[in-house]
């Protein structure tokens, strides 16, 4: 129980760690491309880390396997709607050289 | 402990996020709210094991589905092609 309660503390922190520093970024950078490289470091690691070493901690099989399913959702839909963020910035670049 | 993650995550993740989801063009935007989302998730599951409320954590899990399509939802609408 105490090497579990060791993983679980070392996730959340350099799940924290990540996420802090990935955000600072974020906000720190104005170019979108850049921004976007950013947010998907906050969705695809430190979030998803976070929430698995929650999942360490949790009381029974059944809490541990719905924060394991949100850490996967957020890992699943991240990278697409960071995709769809940027294709809607390449279809505004085709329409300005269009017009 | 917890707690301390929780401020730590609040003050260093999420008010950054909201600083970038307030400047800039819409879609720079766009992409502070996405990773606003992921963070505020985060923050909720942290909480419930905080204060020791596992109802947050279904709260957490309906924002995980509804912040995807919300997102979704503003980059298609920025493409046109929704």
């Amino acid at each position: 129980m105490i090497a579990l309660h060791i993983v679980s503390v070392a996730l959340m922190w350099i799940g924290i760690v990540v996420t802090a520093m990935a955000s600072i970024g974020c906000a720190v950078v104005t170019d979108l491309y850049d921004r976007l490289h950013f947010v998907s470091a906050v969705t695809s690691i430190g979030v998803p880390l976070i929430v698995v070493s929650q999942a360490f901690e949790a009381s029974g099989w059944r809490a541990a396997l719905k924060l394991v399913l949100i850490a996967l959702l957020l890992f699943g839909t991240g990278p697409v709607t960071i995709a769809a963020t940027a294709r809607a910035r390449t279809r505004e670049r085709q329409r300005e050289d269009a017009a | 402990m917890i707690g301390v993650a929780c401020v730590v995550l609040l003050l260093c993740g999420a008010v950054p996020c909201l600083v970038g989801a307030c400047r800039g063009e819409p879609l720079d935007r766009l992409a502070g709210l996405v990773a606003l989302s992921s963070v505020v998730t985060a923050l909720l599951i942290l909480l419930a094991s905080a204060f020791a409320r596992p109802a947050y954590v279904d709260v957490a899990l309906v924002l995980s589905v509804l912040g995807f399509a919300g997102s979704l939802v503003f980059a298609r609408f920025f493409a046109r092609s929704l």
